[in-house]
């Protein structure tokens, strides 16, 4: 065995490692949300908080210590438990002095303890921590808006919530390019928070059933919303323009990869505005008008594209973990369609039929996305053996 | 490592434990601020039972002040004081409501207004639910909530009261399997 080879397993011995003992963490943290859950009425409320405030520091202090001695994907692991603990802190104290369960009331403790791991992963510098906050990010941003339409018992309308997606992935784009040009090694995570939110985005707007439901008729936004709204896409706007000229002054950004984020940022614009002129139709009920089913083709269309277009961005960025994200937004969608013709061909020999020939497909195809998969992450590791100067 | 790094990330770890704490605790005033007060009021109920994945086993608690009479040019979210008055048997009633505040000597309760139908308009306090631990049994016929209530009108719940006395609960007994 040669060094390098050597090397090699070694590393992934250590990835390993890290992956069992994240497990692990995530493990232990769920045990301890079901004990909060089980609210056990024997034991002090106070006791609880202080139980878990002392394990949320345990857990930090033992990262902290692994770290320092050289095992940094075990020390990344239990910072990891340590976010999940400072969460389950949060929701205990609710629990605790019995605070309303609203869709607010949840969405406030979820920002309380984001903007706490957020800060936690930046003097860390832990790329693990900063994964659980945007994934509690992720959570409340989608809570806070569906609260504000709990509380005004206001039309639901999807078009906000694509807009807020896209109004994020913006803002994650900005502190992708903002990292990239400090050479932060944030800049892969946000990079993959951004493909996210991309695919998410087209994902919710392939579906021909919500495309009338995006800006249902009649409908009017309340200013609390709009208010959200506007204060989340100045905030976007500022990161993205900001990292735009950080990353392009040190050129680590090319004018056609500028180009292609405003591109799409105004298809979008264009593609949720337009979906004002489907507003209203019912898909379930008789014949579906010709601008819907052009809408929904493009979009799908789209979605195709988006997809291939991410995992060209991951092979270019050598990120293994983008090109996975978009095959399992790729498979996410043949699912999706092929259940959604199962439901527009109806009847049970219909559904008999759809269901052989569709396995048979997914059979078929979940061979051959395996087999294209192995072969991108096969060149993206053969770049990166290379060496490539890829920004 | 070398110690001087070690010592930076010990330094780290001090710091991140007192922000955390500081939000943890700060929170924790924020939520006791209505305990710290001497102002009490048992208010009535109607309660149901649902479950929280989350948070756990708890009873929604729907209050008599929960639906009270319009106010002119009140509109949902707005915040309202609703004043009681405590009748014979000691239970707080609704007494009148008002979108500006109350002087601190009256007892009253802030809440949000969820929807307005006609002459009604259904309000929240933030104390609509009561967590135990699951499989607990009690009687929720004539239940009452005894709260105390901050010179701003926050409220939290203290105790569940039934016929004047902190309720019984039972509960299943737990095993390993339960």
């Amino acid at each position: 065995m040669t060094r390098n080879e050597e090397e090699v397993e070694l590393k992934q011995h250590i990835s390993f490692g890290a992956v069992v003992a994240t497990i692990g963490s995530i493990l232990i943290a769920l045990g301890i949300a079901w004990l909060i859950a089980l609210n056990w009425k024997d034991m002090p409320s106070a006791l609880k908080v202080l139980i878990l405030v002392i394990a949320t520091a345990g857990a930090y202090t033992a990262g902290v210590l692994f770290r320092t001695n050289d095992y940094e994907k075990i020390g990344g692991s239990l910072l990891v438990l340590g976010a999940l603990l400072y969460t389950l802190s949060i929701f205990l104290i609710a629990q605790t002095f019995n605070l309303a369960t609203s869709l607010q009331a949840n969405a406030l403790l979820l920002l309380l303890a984001w903007v706490g791991i957020l800060f936690v992963s930046y003097i860390f510098d832990s790329s693990s921590s900063l994964v659980i906050a945007l994934t509690e990010f992720l959570v409340w941003i989608s809570l806070q808006y569906f609260s504000f339409v709990e509380l005004f018992k206001g039309e639901f309308s999807i078009g906000i919530l694509t807009i807020i997606y896209l109004v994020v992935s913006m803002g994650l784009y900005g502190l992708t390019q903002i990292h990239k040009s400090r050479d932060h090694k944030f800049s892969g995570v946000y990079r993959y928070w951004t493909a996210f939110y991309v695919l998410l985005l087209t994902y919710i707007l392939s579906f021909q059933s919500f495309l009338p439901m995006l800006w249902p008729k009649g409908f009017e936004s309340t200013a609390n919303v709009l208010v959200f709204l506007i204060i989340i896409s100045l905030i976007a706007i500022v990161l993205a323009i900001v990292g735009i000229f950080m990353s392009l002054s040190k050129n680590k950004l090319s004018g056609k990869e500028v180009i292609g984020f405003i591109g799409l940022v105004f298809l979008y614009i264009l593609l949720i505005s337009l979906a004002s002129l489907v507003s209203g139709e019912s898909v379930f009920r008789g014949a579906i008008s010709g601008g819907l089913w052009a809408m929904w083709l493009f979009d799908n269309i789209l979605f195709i594209l988006v997809i291939l277009s991410v995992i060209g961005y991951g092979t270019r960025y050598q990120s293994a973990e983008i090109v996975n994200l978009a095959i399992m937004f790729f498979a996410l969608d043949i699912v999706t369609r092929y259940i959604g013709f199962v439901l527009d061909f109806g009847g049970q020999v219909g559904f008999a039929i759809m269901s052989i020939i569709g396995g048979i497909i997914l059979i078929i195809g979940g061979w051959g996305i395996e087999k294209w998969r192995r072969r991108l992450i096969e060149k993206t590791k053969e770049k990166s053996r290379q060496g490539y100067a890829i920004y | 490592m070398e110690s001087k790094l070690k010592n930076k990330e010990y330094l780290k770890l001090a710091v991140i434990l007192v922000v955390l704490f500081l939000i943890l605790g700060g929170f924790l005033l924020y939520v006791s601020i209505p305990l710290l007060s001497t102002k009490t009021a048992v208010l009535a109920t109607q309660p149901v039972d649902p479950f929280d994945l989350i948070r756990g086993q708890y009873i929604v608690i729907r209050y008599e002040i929960g639906s009270i009479s319009s106010i002119e040019g009140a509109e949902v979210g707005d915040n309202v004081y609703v004043s009681l008055m405590e009748d014979a048997n000691g239970t707080s009633r609704y007494k009148s409501a008002s979108l500006d505040k109350p002087s601190k000597e009256n007892l009253f309760i802030k809440g949000q207004i969820k929807s307005i139908y006609g002459e009604k308009m259904q309000v929240e306090y933030g104390i609509e639910q009561y967590f135990f631990e699951r499989g607990a049994r009690f009687e929720t016929r004539g239940m009452e909530v005894k709260v105390k209530l901050s010179n701003s009108g926050g409220a939290r719940i203290v105790e569940l009261l039934q016929d004047g006395a902190p309720i019984r609960i039972t509960y299943e007994n737990k095993t390993l399997t339960s």
